[in-house]
């Protein structure tokens, strides 16, 4: 069961991400790499201030948003020059500029020595350091993204960034001040991503900037496209499969010699088939 | 009602002049066809009053408002709607929400307080009934065919309820039932005392609809007035008809 | 139709033969290893290491227990090792595990703390590590390493050094431990950093040409390392060169001739041989195989027949040990759980290493 439930934190903290990152890929069509570097922020925010200055968790939430809204602002207003393509390279290098950051700024960071022994959440006193209570928590916390999803989706805001994924001009022409929603959007997804890696920081008690690379901007694109663009349910379907996919075959019995090797191969087969019966992903509601 | 002033508009595309020193006036609550060879700037035209393109030089009024250049997020403000020659819509947006674009809330925050309210789902039907679509309200835009592709855009335009409305040939590629629909619609607009701008080749249905004809021809304006007097101008006739 | 249903029986009865069953009570191994990602290379000598030492200790008929293996990749990510750690003390109930590299040995150090399991790292770094009775480092330590390393400049005479490192959690271990002590020497010192995902050392090599230094420090992966090699050799620096353990892993050690290596034992080819290495990098294979076979020893001397397995009493039994011999060495068991070999020298001729 303690198993399951750490294999839960971990499906709830990348739901998160996969839902965060899905309201810029998928429900505004911007083809963001740069979502690690955003996780990597809000799980550094948490480290620094939770170990250095004794900061409760919930506060160090804050102060990772703010980081990340400063830099999503910054970096947004870059980013809106380009598209498709040109986008995907330039927010790429986003991730790339903060991982050598986390890497090189050994002063803030500790580089690549990383910081352990980053504690548990406490509310109201009450410490959140069983692995059953951390594990609602980030329930709750994934519960709240998802509704929130839901109900961006749905409102007239929602329906207008589906508009600019698709037709940024014509949404213009229909009077919606298309840039400013997509960074408003790409604030709130970043904030978003942040708080994935406050719980991530303090769930694994230890991190260091190996993890925050370009390859987990690609693993959470690959989330959101195996469980389909602009979808919630997607969202969180893909985590729970790319996820659960690799612990299964621990227990699958394959020989110690090849089971790294043909775990990575039934898990990269795995995918392909299920892209090459459903193209949009399992839930996906938008073609790109 | 609105009229349209266009002074000396110039817009170039590299050495290509396709709107050249215009200047043009379009009646308040009238039915203006505007006509040409391909290529002869009406598109283009429609670009600019719409805000997609900016002058090079020239203005444009609005209803007394002079513009160096119109920002298209102001159309709404300037009661202005528009089609597309190419009929652009949200293909991946269902019926009913490429309907409820135009109308829903612009303002980020409080877009994101806003859900169809029941004001906004009674001009939806409402518009839906007009443009006869309502059974295919829940599909995609991409599902529809051609023709009511077109009518769902005219919807589009339609349920902005706007004082100039600019219609990039509402009637190409329709068949003849569709072709008086989309007459209807219109003559409702006219009814209404909107003022229209048609973009149109069928001289027939210009000559119907039309109060007034501009005729554009390499930029420059060759030719206003009357229906049944411009075409039967000789030099329209020759650079237009080919006759 | 019989035929092939007595084929199929005899096949399943062959493959229950071939399993090992015995009667003795079993003592559980959980091994995490970067079977996949970057260090899966250096990672293949150590499964085999395992695997042989599992079957050396259940082919010891004067055993007590008979021991299995599970090994799981944790493929050098925290979240892996968190999930492979818990796998292997709430579902496979391991008596022990074995974690590699410091960073994953924090994350099985907490893991060992909860639940009491004995818990051996194989890396030198031992900060967040040994945090408690039950968790051992079984390897050289960091001290020790850098202090052979300072030893051997102020021997040699070299009066400055550059230290070519990459940029990763043991190169700041070692500087930490190196600064003082060459402030100590008043050997005067450079530090330049590489990444591991950099391929273009055109300028690095240049820098290092320029700071001409009497002696170069250098440590690194594969491939960048051998790339840099390649360099220092080609720009005839490589006696100069100084690698803390490097040679373990390196893909071609002629490429070092003329260079030093101090650090851990390098495994001999009777080990090689013993555990089937072929093309393998031998990589501290041996000390996995010495980390399995302590484990085993441990074990074997606690054992009292009908009494249950009590991991406290095991874990201070190694305590109250001063030392242990190994196939990479006798080893120095220290108070806080650092089981240590002395460091080595190695000098790099024609290919073959010899100690000094």
């Amino acid at each position: 069961m303690e198993y399951l439930i750490n294999l839960g934190i971990l499906f709830c903290i990348y739901g998160v991400l996969a839902l965060s990152l899905n309201m810029v890929v998928g429900m505004t069509g911007l083809l963001s790499l740069g979502h690690a570097a955003f996780f990597g922020i809000g799980a550094y925010a948490t480290a620094i201030v939770m170990t250095e200055f004794g900061v409760n968790f919930f506060v160090s939430l804050l102060i990772g948003a703010i980081i990340n809204i400063a830099v999503a602002y910054l970096v947004g207003k870059i980013l809106s020059r380009f598209r498709g393509g040109y986008y995907a390279i330039v927010s790429a290098g986003l991730a790339i500029i903060v991982y050598s950051l986390l890497l090189n700024w050994k002063d803030l960071t500790t580089g690549p020595l990383g910081i352990f022994g980053i504690p548990k959440p406490s509310l109201f006193g009450m410490a959140i350091d069983s692995n059953s209570a951390f594990f609602v928590l980030s329930l709750i916390v994934l519960a709240l993204i998802f509704a929130l999803y839901r109900y961006i989706d749905k409102s007239s805001y929602g329906r207008c960034l589906k508009a600019i994924r698709e037709d940024e001009q014509l949404a213009t022409v229909m009077g919606y001040p298309a840039q400013r929603m997509k960074t408003v959007i790409f604030l709130l997804s970043a904030v978003i991503a942040g708080i994935a890696g406050a719980l991530f920081a303090s769930y694994i008690a230890f991190i260091d900037p190996s993890t925050f690379q370009v390859h987990e901007s690609i693993f959470l694109f690959t989330i959101i496209i195996i469980g389909g663009l602009a979808s919630s349910v997607g969202s969180i379907v893909g985590a729970l499969i790319l996820l659960s996919l690799p612990e299964i075959l621990r227990f699958v019995g394959l020989p110690y010699e090849t089971a790294a090797q043909l775990q990575q191969i039934i898990y990269g087969l795995a995918l392909i088939l299920i892209m090459v019966y459903k193209p949009r992903g399992l839930f996906g509601k938008y073609r790109m | 009602m609105l009229d349209i002033k266009i002074t000396h508009l110039t817009k170039a595309f590299g050495g290509l002049r396709a709107v050249d020193d215009l200047s043009i006036s379009i009646m308040a609550g009238k039915t203006t066809g505007l006509i040409g060879p391909n290529g002869s700037g009406k598109t283009t035209l429609m670009n600019l009053i719409s805000g997609l393109y900016k002058p090079d030089c020239g203005t444009i009024t609005i209803d007394n408002q002079t513009f160096d250049s119109i920002d298209p997020i102001k159309l709404r403000e300037l009661h202005i709607a528009r089609t597309f020659q190419d009929g652009r819509l949200i293909n991946q947006l269902s019926v009913d929400d490429n309907l409820l674009l135009p109308i829903a809330e612009t303002r980020v925050l409080k877009s994101l307080r806003q859900f169809k309210t029941p004001e906004m789902q009674k001009r939806v039907n409402a518009t839906l009934e007009k443009i006869g679509l309502t059974s295919h309200r829940h599909k995609l835009a991409e599902e529809l065919s051609y023709g009511q592709r077109k009518l769902l855009e005219l919807g589009r335009a339609l349920i902005q309820d706007a004082d100039i409305y600019l219609l990039d040939e509402p009637f190409s590629g329709l068949q003849e039932k569709m072709v008086e629909h989309v007459l209807e619609l219109i003559g409702e607009l006219k009814t209404a005392g909107k003022t229209v701008v048609i973009i149109e080749h069928n001289m027939g249905l210009i000559k119907q609809l039309s109060d007034h004809i501009i005729v554009l021809d390499h930029g420059a304006l060759l030719a206003s007035g009357r229906p049944d007097i411009v075409l039967k101008n000789k030099s329209v006739q020759q650079a237009y008809l080919g006759v | 139709m019989k035929k092939f249903l007595v084929s199929i029986l005899a096949a399943l009865s062959l493959v229950a033969c071939s399993e090992e069953k015995s009667d003795k009570p079993v003592i559980k191994i959980g091994v995490s290893l970067p079977l996949s990602g970057n260090m899966q290379s250096v990672a293949a000598a150590s499964r085999k290491a395992v695997q042989t030492a599992i079957k050396d200790a259940n082919t010891n008929p004067d055993n007590h227990y008979h021991y299995e293996v599970v090994i799981e990749d944790d493929a050098m990510q925290p979240q892996k090792a968190q999930l492979v750690a818990n796998k292997f003390t709430t579902l496979d109930k391991v008596n022990a595990f074995v974690s590699f590299t410091s960073s994953q040995g924090r994350i099985f150090s907490s893991f060992a703390d909860k639940y009491e399991t004995l818990h051996f790292n194989c890396a030198f770094g031992n900060e967040g590590v040994l945090t408690s009775k039950y968790n051992f480092q079984m390897f050289t330590q960091i001290d020790t390493e850098v202090k052979a390393l300072a030893d051997f400049l102020k021997d040699n005479n070299k009066k400055s050094v550059t230290l070519l490192f990459v940029n990763r959690v043991t190169s700041e271990e070692l500087v930490k431990g190196l600064e003082p002590l060459l402030k100590k020497y008043n050997i005067k010192y450079n530090i330049e950093y590489f990444n591991q995902t950099d391929r273009d050392f055109a300028l690095l090599i240049e820098r290092v040409k320029k700071q001409n230094n009497d002696a170069i420090v250098l440590y690194g992966l594969e491939p960048t390392v051998s790339i840099i090699g390649k360099s220092l050799y080609a720009d005839n620096l490589i006696d100069r060169v100084l690698m803390p353990d490097v040679i373990q892993f390196v893909s071609d050690i002629n490429l070092y001739n003329g260079a030093y290596n101090i650090g851990s034992a390098v495994a001999t080819d009777e080990f090689k041989k013993h555990i089937n290495l072929d093309k393998e990098n031998p990589a501290f294979s041996n000390y996995m195989y010495d980390i399995i076979s302590f484990i085993v020893s441990a074990y074997e001397n606690t054992y009292t027949p009908d009494t249950p397995i009590n991991n406290s009493d095991v874990a201070d039994y190694v305590l109250s040990q001063k030392n242990w011999d190994g196939v990479a060495g006798k080893y120095n068991i220290s108070e806080n759980g650092a089981i240590e070999t002395d460091v080595i020298s190695y000098k790099i001729e024609n290919g073959k290493l010899t100690k000094k």
